[in-house]
């Protein structure tokens, strides 16, 4: 009767042991899957994703959270400004990675694919909560100085001397929209074709646009410290 | 030598404190997803086999000949 009891006292044991091993459930306790961590974690990206890819591998998922989440948490924390939703983005990001891995091409760096994939996330969710509009432009309304390679590089000083938690403040102040797009030019160095192509607008648009915004934030520094900027 | 030039955008840092349960809610919910891929997976495997082994005709058998009106050929 005991030896009845002790065997079916096991199965749900049996039974969660055969569910982990089949989901590849991580343990970070299990001596085995530890070194599997410490094994993955000597391989390159483009690797991790390919076995994520292949066998929807946690730990290589894990292993790329590890290099590239703080980053990923930052750039999202930019952009939104808050840490909760900065949070669930990221969460949601790293999930696309693992059902989109396959989707990726061996031949190409994996920092720009995955810089694509996370915008797409990111900015996907916050058009769906409508708090961001398309970037559209309204340039017949704008009363600003019109466009010029000298402007731009006059502003671009006054924006990149600007100190960390001076630009926080006034990165605060501005619209998600205009947050993102000075993310991806000063941030992670995207060219302004690759902007416009990334969100399907013209060259000139995103020019005029990323102008309005350092324009904007000239007018700020000139609120906070008078004429001196 | 030229002073390396700063830029506040790559140096600004919003997270004091990492979160710590961030990595295994995405563990979490990549376990979750690979058991929703998986059987997906399996449906889409054995429900499309079954689909495509009703729709789509048996192939004829070239090697043994011309098929009869009867469905049957020379050799059989």
């Amino acid at each position: 009767m005991n030896v009845a009891r002790a065997y079916l006292g096991s199965v749900p044991t049996l039974f969660w042991s055969m569910v982990k091993a089949q989901l590849n459930v991580v343990d970070r306790s299990d001596p085995v899957q530890k070194n599997s961590i410490v094994l993955k974690s000597e391989l390159t990206d483009e690797e991790l994703v390919a076995l994520v890819a292949e066998d929807l591998d946690q730990v290589a998922l894990g292993v790329l959270y590890d290099r590239h989440g703080r980053r990923i948490l930052n750039r999202a924390w930019g952009m939104v400004g808050e840490k909760a939703l900065a949070e669930d983005l990221t969460h949601d990001v790293f999930l696309k990675l693992y059902s989109k891995a396959s989707k990726y091409k061996q031949d190409g760096a994996f920092t720009a694919w995955f810089n694509v994939l996370s915008y797409n996330v990111i900015i996907d969710e916050l058009r769906r909560r409508k708090r961001m509009r398309v970037v559209e432009l309204d340039e017949d309304r704008w009363q600003g100085p019109a466009y010029d390679d000298g402007v731009e590089e006059l502003q671009e000083k006054v924006l990149l001397e600007l100190q960390v938690d001076r630009l926080k403040t006034v990165m605060a102040r501005l619209t998600e929209d205009e947050r993102i797009l000075l993310i991806m030019k000063y941030q992670d160095g995207m060219s302004v074709q690759e902007v416009a192509g990334f969100f399907g607008i013209g060259v000139s648009a995103v020019k005029m646009r990323l102008m309005r915004t350092r324009e904007k934030v000239i007018d700020m520094e000139r609120e906070a410290h008078g004429n001196a900027v | 030598m030229e002073m390396q030039s700063r830029n506040p955008f790559q140096e600004v840092d919003h997270i004091e404190d990492p979160p710590t349960d961030l990595r295994e809610r995405i563990l979490r919910s990549a376990t979750d997803k690979r058991g929703v891929l998986l059987l997906a997976g399996l449906f889409t495997g054995s429900y499309l086999s079954s689909f495509l082994s009703l729709v789509v005709p048996k192939r004829l058998d070239r090697s043994s000949g011309p098929t009869r009106g009867d469905g049957t050929n020379n050799k059989q």
